[in-house]
């Protein structure tokens, strides 16, 4: 009963909506027939700017056909190289090829790092010139070690070039002081510093005196003629002595 | 021996005389520092200008108005400072009204013997007022050029650029100092004799004593004879090759200029003569090069990381270059 009632209730609701004035007025509005209005304004059909469409195409910044560029052989080796890494790469097990560059790589730098944190030179690792060079000074190219003194001052004093006499002198004395072990022969010392590693006291005051003859002569320019010359040459004998 | 074989070609004597009383002279109020003294007469001698460097209290201005007070010359001392103008120290012109014109007022920097206290707590600005100066021996302000009086020597003291308060000196400014001297701390003993020697008599009287020793014309005769030295071509070359490795040197950001060459010949004959020979040595070069070099260069930033010092690069260089015998 009560469902009966309700159903009526509904069909009251629904007729009453539909004589509703807005839904009239809807309806009213969707019968009136439909009017098409047409266009009927002058058209102006624009065509492009063929002059500009030629110029353009002209361009070559508007080419984008792929070209065939014109590679150089290392461009092309590059190429191949960046092609056989990608393969490498793509194909099966190239993950453990990968593993163990990195492996390598990591023991490479930390080597480096070690090296740096204890100041090893690097560049001596690689290079000659760390090498000691020894007793091999030159002067105008020449070896101290293949030098024949006696024949070179014999020489000289034929010659009466005393002043290089007394430089081979002294390059002897040099030589027999570092054959005997009482200095240490380095390119880079100064003759004070041969002086200051002789630590016997006679031979330190012997060569201290000769030093000091060498050096008026050879960087003083001093001139030298023969008897002062024989005085000195009398110094480097008496000094040879005390060597021996 | 070698006196009896080789007469002295000039005579170095009364040269040689001044120099040992400069040396008494200062030791009587300097305890140790023998080398810094000796490059400070070797720089006044090879006509350079000094930059001494030190932490406060290692009498770096002490030792520069003593050396000037053994000179016998007009002495004037700058106190650089923060606010300091260029012509504070250069002079400015003033208007006269009674002449109804400008007129340029001297500043201090004209004299004989300049004592720039503490030259790098200015900055750039007022420093780049010393380049003419310094180089050229002369002042141009308003059109006008004033010549210095020779001689002309700046004596300047600083503190090391990590202390407080202090600006880095331009390159071009510490180019035209013949030397920097580093001075370091008095070892235990000296230390002691320092105080002992301060206990018996107050710094003032003693510096008062102290009488000039060397007139400007002696300076002019010992520069002259100190310049006609004898160099072998050999040792130029050495000189030349040592500089030449400062500009090609891993560690160095900036090598030393030419004027680096000519600064290493100019004292190294000074130091000869003061060891009275009228020649110069390798020995010699080797002596002044780091004084020399040592504010030229300017190291790669990794190895002032590092703590390596020029000194060290120019030690190794030296090291590297064979000696020429």
């Amino acid at each position: 009963m009560r469902n009966h009632l309700y159903y009526l209730w509904l069909l009251f609701w629904l007729c009453g909506n539909a004589t509703h004035p807005a839904y009239a007025d809807t309806a009213k509005k969707d019968s009136l027939p439909a009017t098409i209005v047409h266009d009927s304004s002058a058209l102006t059909i624009r065509e492009f700017d063929k002059a500009a469409i030629d110029r353009f195409r002209a361009n070559p910044d508007f080419q984008y056909d792929k070209q065939q560029l014109d590679l150089s052989w290392w461009q092309r080796f590059k190429r191949w190289v960046k092609y056989k890494i990608f393969e490498l790469m793509t194909k099966e097990g190239s993950w453990s090829l990968l593993k163990n560059t990195i492996i390598v790589l990591g023991i490479v730098a930390l080597l480096y790092l070690i090296m740096k944190l204890l100041g090893m030179d690097m560049a001596s690792l690689f290079s000659r010139n760390a090498k000691s060079t020894g007793l091999a000074y030159t002067e105008h190219i020449e070896d101290i070690h293949g030098i024949d003194f006696d024949a070179e001052l014999s020489k000289a004093i034929e010659t009466r070039n005393y002043r290089l006499a007394v430089r081979l002198l002294y390059l002897d004395c040099l030589k027999k002081l570092s054959s005997y072990q009482l200095i240490d022969w380095q390119p880079a010392k100064t003759n004070t510093a041969y002086v200051n590693e002789l630590s016997d006291a006679d031979l330190h005051t012997g060569f201290k005196q000769l030093t000091r003859q060498f050096e008026y002569v050879w960087y003083g320019d001093f001139g030298i003629d023969q008897q002062r010359f024989m005085q000195v040459h009398e110094a480097f004998q008496q000094f040879d002595k005390q060597l021996k | 021996m070698e006196e009896q074989h080789f007469e002295q070609r000039t005579d170095l004597s009364r040269l040689n005389e001044a120099v040992e009383q400069i040396r008494q002279t200062l030791a009587t109020t300097i305890v140790g520092q023998r080398e810094m003294v000796d490059l400070l007469i070797a720089g006044i001698l090879a006509d350079g200008h000094i930059l001494i460097e030190g932490v406060p209290g290692v009498a770096k201005t002490l030792s520069a108005k003593l050396i000037a007070k053994c000179i016998d010359a007009t002495f004037s001392r700058i106190q650089f400072t923060p606010d300091l103008m260029p012509s504070d120290v250069l002079g400015t012109s003033v208007f006269n009204p009674k002449e109804n014109e400008f007129r340029f007022k001297r500043g201090p920097i004209f004299g004989n013997i300049i004592l720039v206290d503490e030259i790098n707590r200015s900055p750039a600005k007022t420093q780049a007022a010393l380049f003419e100066v310094m180089e050229e021996r002369q002042v141009t302000m308003d059109g006008h050029t004033y010549k210095m009086e020779e001689p002309f020597v700046v004596l300047a003291t600083q503190n090391p650029i990590e202390q407080e308060g202090t600006y880095r000196l331009p390159e071009a400014q510490l180019d035209r100092f013949l030397f920097k001297i580093e001075v370091g701390y008095p070892t235990l003993e000296e230390e002691a004799l320092i105080l002992a020697g301060h206990h018996a008599q107050k710094l003032d009287e003693k510096i008062a004593e102290i009488k000039p020793i060397l007139g400007t014309s002696a300076i002019d005769a010992y520069r002259k004879t100190v310049k006609g030295l004898h160099v072998e071509a050999k040792l130029l070359e050495f000189i030349a090759r040592i500089v030449h490795e400062t500009r090609n040197h891993k560690s160095l950001y900036l090598g030393a200029s030419p004027r680096a060459s000519l600064a290493i010949a100019n004292s190294a004959k000074a130091i000869a003569v003061m060891d009275n020979r009228d020649f110069i040595t390798p020995d010699d070069i080797i002596r002044v090069a780091p004084a020399v070099l040592r504010h030229r260069l300017i190291l790669t930033p990794e190895r002032e990381m590092e703590g390596v010092t020029t000194d060290d690069v120019v030690k190794q260089i030296i090291k590297g270059i064979e000696v020429p015998r």
